[in-house]
This record gives structure tokens, C-alpha cells and sequence, in this order.
């Protein structure tokens, strides 16, 4: 069963087209990783599951219940800690999480929102000014915040951001508790490879809006998929030396400096041994998995962008 | 809803700033008490002017607690929409500013539940400001002065209330600066939902109560009978309005009577559409605006 | 008895007959007459009508002492009295020196009265001109007409009724001028209500104020400290 089915989606802020005809599924027992750079309309996404920004157009799908009409219904079933986990810095720990279950509507008494707060590791601190916390105190707050309504479905916006290597390493821990033995169906965004490969189930790349790629996370760095990106002197020339060679067929794109291939990851010694017997001057060659070179391409597209404006 | 406001109620409540206001409160009319205890006979020659050469003035009765407090509510219920539009302008660009917008309304409650709880909040907040206004400057100026009765300056006319007459238009005017007040919070509420910090709300809906007063006070006969009706700033003044008595044919004032009772109900009605207004008008932008902050 | 009586009807045709004659001789009597009121307290009924003045009717104690002591206060709340009314006082009006000219008769409350005008001995003074409309029938002062550089003419009106014998009126009504009464500029933030308000030029055309006083008991002749006039 699909926890969320988003077709079409599609937002415009006057001009900027921030998300363009996205579509993608989470299933239930999903922890799905949401992955796009900076400003790629991941926020954008996740306000909008949120209800928090209308879309242009497209339709959201959560628990089966079309979110436009059932937006209460669903809302409260959803956890969630949207980029910096901001809570209420004039009242204490407790009184937020306190405040936050009440708006949720459901009845947590006051033992049990003390086992919340000891669960994320607050219990020292739950009568404290928010305003007295670190950054990770603040953001296990939110995280308590975001659980303490027992919600079905969970979304994570940047859970990473501004923690240090052991607030990470406990987040991706919490998250993976959660799916593993809560059973919850967790949306992560991130901007960063490594969080989502290490979380995730099944996870989609966005840039400027665009679904890039979709897929679970062993499909996405399969092995059998590998994608070799050769730098030669002559692609064009080498792709015609290549031509009456079995090796044509696994040649997916030829650009201005490269040969890109996608085979098997055990085949690429003899792709280079070939390379060499057809005396194609290799500058480089560089093997990755799909997802990561999908990514990194991304990324140095946006440099090189970057690079030209500077 | 009654939850809702609850909540609501609680975070005005907990928060520094709210009291604020009451401090600046008690402050300016304790500042205006003291003045006047030590030199109110000065004001009073202040606000009768000429006329003290040739009407015998009894100053020692006219300085008396309901005189006070009528002359606080004439100097403070000018100044006390900044007081208010601290808390009304703070209630959602507050909200924004801090981070917490985006989680409030991810909750499962429609945006408008929230928007009226916020808004009934203000208003209970702006209720219990008057109820500190009424307590410190009308019963502590009576148990510092002691009551009689009371001299109101008119612009065309000098009146006098009996004591027994008073209490109840007190009582009246208190009510009416609730709604006056109202409407201030109104403006407040709704420039706050534009906005992503309280300093823009706050200050935009000073800047607008100001030059409004100002053209409800300028006497243009441009204005008077064009603009200065449909503003606001000038219905808020009727709650002076209960304390002008009907005069008999004979030119003497009427006790328990209100002059123009009509006026402060058109002024009252007008106030309330205002208020309707602004507040829907929130409520429509609100549940239109992407929460971005 | 019948002499008595005789006796009395002679004393006032034949004090008509001075008064017709004789303004000072008229005047000498109402100074006897005036002379025997030391003191009263009087509790009284005040109705203010002065054009920018909302008052409402008072209870007050009216105080008075010879020769020129006069002291309304309210009883338990406020109000506001022309000055010039207050130190109007008839005793120190007759007790001054001036020179009483016969002004005519005329008619004042439908009775018919003489008028004698005094003209203050002190060219200096604030005073310029006193008229007295005397009830020689019943030697009764019905109205006073003064007129000050200051203040312009003044008009007292007393009607009498049931404190007749002791010579005191039943009700006084001040009239006066309220043409330099200077009004104060205006009070910032007035409510505007939207009804046509008078112009200060029709109120200051409207210019005379009244003061009705209704006498509702006296005290007479008991005696009142200086302290009350403070």
C-alpha cells in the first residue's frame, strides 16, 4: 500500500517554477530518502505534503486520502520537523511538547510526555527555557515534537543540518529505530548522498524541480548498472572505432570529451583492456554507481554554472 | 476552538513582551496620578482656561478620582494601540519570525480555527489590558482622590456629571474602548499575516492609526465630511460619548442620559465592520499564503 | 384693633407718597429693611443655563453675611457659578454711597413698580449704574439692573411667595452676559458624533446665562462663621 502518492506535482512562485510535474510513491514501511541539492524543491515538496504550500497543480495522495479534502484526518497522523526544529523559546521542554500534543488532538498525559522527552534524551532538562538549548537539544526536541502524537507517517526536512557528527550519527540511528522496529513510513530530505544511502529504502533524486531518478536504494547502486565515464581525446573518433566492437552496446551517451558506459561493474577491466588494444588515448576513466554519479553530475553541472558566474 | 484559544491565551501569556504593556500601563498612569495630585489645579486651569476669570471654580471638588481617570483614559486611550498592536502585530509575523508558523499549521487544525484562536486571544488580551487600565486608573484614582463629580471639557461646552451618574458610564466607555481597541488589534492581526517579523506589523499599524488621527483631528471641512466618517480612528473617540448628558430646554444637563446615544451606535457598528473585515481579510490571505518561513 | 389697622394703612399710603416723591427716601427704607437680615443659610435649587455649560440642577446651601458675603456651595458635588453672581449683594448695593434718581415706573411680574437708579458716588468704581425696580406696595426690591465696566449689565429678577415676611425671596434669577466669557480653545481628541454643532460665532451671539435659584428653606439670623466664605 502507498503511505504517499504524489502525481503531477507542480509549484510556480510567480516566476520561479520551484517544483515541475513531480511523481513518486512512498509505501508503507518506506524510510524514503529525498535527495537534491540546495534550492532543488525539496522544501517545496515537503511544505506541500505539509499542506503548509498550495500546489500549482498535481494532487497529493497520503494514507489513501486525497489531502485537499482530508486534510485533518491525515495531518494528524503526520510527525514532522521542517528544516530547523524552531520551537516556542520562551516556554520550557515540556511545555512545548505539551502544546504541540494538545494541537495535535491527541491526549497524552503528563507521564507519558515525560517518557518522550526522557526517550529523546531530555530528561534532565524538561522544565529549561528552550532558549537555554543547543542546536542537537533543540533538535531532539523537535523530534519528540514530531513523535509525540504517535503519527503513521514521518517527515524529516534537513534532519542533519547544523548537528555535530554525533547528533548525525544519533539521528540516522532515531531513524532507523523508527522504521525498523516502530514500523513508521519516514520521509528524509537531504542534500547529502551518504545520509540517504545509509537510511533509506527507496529514495528519489530531484534537481530544479525535476524527479531525476527514483528507485530503491539497491536497484539505484546496483553493481550490474555501473556507469563508467571514460575521458578520451577523440570521443567521436572512439566511438566510431567502437562501433563494430560488442562494446557498443553498452556505450550510453558520447559528449564533447567522454565516452559514458553503463556495464557491468566486473566488465571494466575489460572495456579498458579493449580501449587499449583500439589505441584510444584514455585520459581517464572513472567508475561509479548510478545514484552517485547521477548526483555528482548534478552537482558539477550547478559548479560549472557556478564556475561561469563567478 | 475553546482548546485552540487556550493554547493561544498561553503563549500571549508566557511571554515577556506581553507584560510589557501592562508595566507601561501602570507607569503612565501612576506618572499622571502623581502629577496631578501634586498640581492638578494647574490642569484644571489648563482645561477650563478663560473661563476660571469668570466662573468661580471649586478646584479641590474637581480633582477628584473620576476626573482623574477620565483625564488618563483622554491621554492613554490615544497611545494604548501601540500597546496593543505589540501583541496583535507579534501574533502571527511572530509566529514566522521564530519558526514556529510552519509547524503550527502542519498540525491538524484549519487554518482559519487557528487564525480566529489567535485573533480571540488578542481580544482577550486587549480586554484584559482595559480591565488593568479600569483598575488602576479608575478605582486606584478613587481610592486616592475619592469620587465627585465629574467636569468634562467638550470642545464647544464644559460638563458636569453627577457622581451618582458616573460608574455606569464608565463602565460603558470601558466596553466601547474594548471594541475601539478591537479594531486596532484587527489592523494588527491582519498586517501581521504579511509580514515574517512583528517590527513591520507593529510599526505599519502605528504609522496608519497615527495619520488617521491625524486626519480625524485636522477640522478640514475637506475631510470632515468626506474622509474623516469612514475612519476608523474617529469612532474610536465615542466612548466620550457616554459621558455627554441631553440637555433640557432650559440648557441644563440631563442626569443618566447619553446625547447622541445613536452616534456611538453607528460609531460602534462601524468599529465592528472594520473589525469584521480585517480579520476576514486575514483569515482569507492566511489560508491563501505558502508558509515559506 | 381697628385703629391699628387704620394706623398702618396710613404708614404706607403715606410711604407711597415719599417713594413717589422721593428716591432717597424710598431707598432709606429698603436699607432699614436689609439691615435686619444679618445672616442666613439657605438650602436652595440651582439651575445653570449658560450656553457652554451642561449642568445639571444642584442642591446647594447658599450662604450669606453681612454686608457682602455670599457663599453658594453644593452639597455634595460641584458646580459652576459666575463670579460676578456671587459677589452681587444687595446689602453693600444700598449701603453705598451713590445718588438715587427717579428712572419711572414700570410693570415686573405684572406688578407695577418704581424704578430708581443709582448712580455711584465713585466715578471710579466698578459700578457704573444701578436700577432697582422697587414693589413700593409691599417694599420689595422685584429686580436689579447693574451695569460694570467689566463685565457689561447684569439682571437679578426675585420673586416672592412664602418667605415673603422675612423679606426674602422665593427665587432669583440671574441673567447675565456671557459675551466675554472666554471659552476654552478646544479640547484635542473630542469625539465628533457627526450632528451639526453650533458655530462659535451662534454661541457667542446667544449670549446671555441664567441662574435660577430656588429658595427652599432659610436659617436666618443664627449666625455663620467667616470660615464658610473661605
Amino acid at each position: 500500500m502507498f503511505t504517499v502518492t504524489v502525481s503531477h506535482l507542480t509549484k510556480k512562485f510567480r516566476t520561479h517554477l520551484a517544483v515541475e510535474d513531480l511523481s513518486f510513491t512512498v509505501n508503507e514501511g518506506d524510510v524514503y530518502g529525498f535527495l537534491g541539492q540546495n534550492g532543488a524543491g525539496k522544501s517545496t515538496t515537503i511544505r506541500m505534503l505539509l499542506t503548509l504550500v498550495t500546489p500549482t497543480d498535481g494532487h497529493i495522495k497520503i494514507f489513501g486520502l486525497d489531502l485537499r479534502k482530508e486534510r485533518k484526518k491525515i495531518l494528524s497522523q503526520v510527525g514532522a520537523v521542517i528544516e530547523k526544529p524552531d520551537l516556542y523559546k520562551y516556554l520550557s521542554a515540556y511545555e512545548n511538547l505539551s502544546l504541540f500534543a494538545r494541537i495535535s488532538g491527541s491526549k497524552i498525559s503528563k507521564k507519558e510526555l515525560y517518557a518522550q522527552l526522557e526517550m529523546v534524551g531530555l530528561g534532565e532538562r524538561v522544565n529549561d527555557k528552550v532558549k537555554t538549548f543547543s542546536q542537537g537539544m533543540k533538535q531532539r526536541l523537535g523530534i519528540a515534537v514530531a513523535l509525540v502524537h504517535n503519527p503513521r507517517l514521518i517527515i524529516l526536512d534537513e534532519p542533519a543540518n547544523g548537528l555535530d557528527p554525533q547528533g548525525i550519527a544519533d539521528m540516522r540511528n532515531l531513524i532507523l529505530h523508527l522504521s525498523r522496529h516502530q514500523n513508521k513510513t519516514i520521509v528524509v530530505s537531504s542534500h547529502l548522498l551518504h545520509e540517504i544511502e545509509q537510511v533509506s529504502t527507496r529514495m528519489l533524486i530531484i534537481d530544479e524541480g525535476k524527479k531525476m531518478v527514483e528507485g530503491t536504494v539497491a536497484s539505484l547502486l546496483d553493481p550490474s548498472k555501473t556507469l563508467v565515464e571514460v575521458e578520451v581525446h577523440n570521443p567521436g573518433n572512439a566511438a566510431n572505432l567502437l562501433e563494430n566492437t560488442g562494446w557498443s552496446k553498452w556505450l550510453q551517451k558520447t559528449t564533447e570529451t567522454m565516452l559514458i558506459f553503463q556495464l557491468p561493474r566486473e566488465s571494466i577491466p575489460d572495456l579498458n583492456r579493449e580501449l587499449v588494444r583500439l589505441k584510444i588515448q584514455v585520459l581517464s576513466l572513472q567508475a561509479k554507481t548510478s545514484l552517485e554519479s547521477y548526483f555528482l553530475s548534478l552537482t558539477r553541472s550547478k559548479q560549472n554554472v557556478a564556475a561561469f558566474t563567478d | 476552538m475553546w482548546q485552540l484559544l487556550q493554547i493561544e491565551l498561553f503563549k500571549i501569556f508566557r511571554k515577556p513582551r506581553t507584560y510589557i504593556s501592562f508595566g507601561a500601563i501602570a507607569a503612565m498612569v501612576i506618572i499622571i496620578q502623581i502629577a496631578l495630585k501634586f498640581d492638578g489645579q494647574s490642569y484644571i486651569e489648563f482645561i477650563v482656561g478663560g473661563l476660571k476669570d469668570s466662573l468661580d471654580i471649586p478646584y479641590e471638588h474637581i480633582l477628584n478620582g473620576f476626573f482623574v481617570c477620565f483625564i488618563i483614559l483622554n491621554l492613554l486611550l490615544i497611545h494604548i494601540p501601540l500597546l496593543i498592536a505589540l501583541v496583535a502585530g507579534d501574533s502571527i509575523a511572530g509566529e514566522a519570525n521564530m519558526g514556529t508558523l510552519r509547524l503550527l499549521a502542519s498540525k491538524p487544525v484549519s487554518r482559519t480555527k487557528l487564525m480566529i484562536a489567535k485573533f480571540m486571544a488578542t481580544v482577550v488580551y486587549t480586554g484584559l489590558l482595559l480591565l488593568w487600565l479600569a483598575f488602576i486608573a479608575l478605582l486606584l484614582s478613587i481610592l486616592v482622590f475619592g469620587t465627585n463629580d465629574i467636569l468634562i471639557a467638550r470642545n464647544d461646552a464644559l460638563e458636569i456629571i453627577r457622581s451618582n451618574d458616573v460608574m455606569w458610564r464608565y463602565l460603558a466607555a470601558f466596553a466601547f474602548a474594548t471594541l475601539a481597541l478591537t479594531t486596532v488589534a484587527a489592523l494588527a492581526f491582519l498586517l501581521s499575516v504579511f509580514a515574517e517579523n512583528s517590527i513591520g506589523p507593529i510599526v505599519s499599524t502605528i504609522s496608519i492609526v497615527i495619520v488617521f488621527t491625524i486626519l480625524s483631528e485636522m477640522q478640514i471641512p475637506l475631510y470632515d465630511r468626506t474622509i474623516k466618517p469612514f475612519l476608523f480612528t474617529s469612532h474610536m473617540l465615542a466612548w466620550k460619548g457616554f459621558f455627554y448628558s441631553k440637555i433640557d430646554a432650559g440648557g441644563s444637563s440631563i442626569p443618566g442620559t447619553i446625547e447622541n446615544l445613536k452616534a456611538i451606535g453607528k460609531s460602534a457598528v462601524i468599529l465592528v465592520l472594520y473589525i469584521t473585515g480585517f480579520v476576514s481579510a486575514a483569515i482569507v490571505v492566511f489560508n491563501r499564503k505558502d508558509i515559506l518561513s | 384693633m381697628k385703629v391699628f389697622c387704620l394706623i398702618l394703612i396710613c404708614f404706607f399710603v403715606q410711604m407711597e407718597n415719599i417713594c413717589a416723591q422721593d428716591p432717597t427716601a424710598l431707598m432709606k427704607i429698603i436699607q432699614t429693611k436689609l439691615k435686619k437680615i444679618n445672616d442666613y443659610e439657605a438650602s436652595a435649587s440651582l439651575k445653570t443655563q449658560i450656553p457652554f455649560l451642561r449642568v445639571p440642577d444642584a442642591i446647594v446651601n447658599i450662604y450669606y453675611k453681612k454686608p457682602d458675603k455670599i457663599k453658594i456651595k453644593n452639597k455634595n458635588g460641584i458646580s459652576l457659578v459666575p463670579k460676578e453672581t456671587v459677589s452681587i449683594s444687595m446689602y453693600s448695593l444700598v449701603n453705598s454711597s451713590y445718588q438715587a434718581l427717579d428712572g419711572g415706573s414700570d410693570k415686573i411680574q405684572g406688578i407695577p413698580v418704581r424704578i430708581i437708579k443709582l448712580l455711584p458716588a465713585d466715578e471710579n468704581g466698578e459700578l457704573v449704574l444701578a436700577t432697582l425696580y422697587i414693589d413700593t406696595r409691599r417694599m420689595l426690591v422685584l429686580k436689579v439692573k447693574t451695569t460694570t465696566r467689566e463685565n457689561g449689565t447684569n439682571e437679578v429678577e426675585l420673586y416672592y411667595g412664602k418667605f415673603i415676611d422675612s423679606g426674602l425671596p422665593d427665587k432669583i434669577i440671574f441673567s447675565f452676559n456671557t459675551q466675554d466669557f472666554k471659552l476654552p480653545k478646544g479640547v484635542t481628541f473630542d469625539y465628533d458624533d457627526g450632528s451639526v454643532k453650533k458655530k462659535e460665532s451662534e454661541i457667542s451671539q446667544n449670549q446671555r446665562g441664567k441662574i435660577e435659584i430656588t429658595y427652599l428653606s432659610y436659617s436666618l439670623n443664627k449666625g455663620i462663621p467667616d470660615s464658610i466664605f473661605k
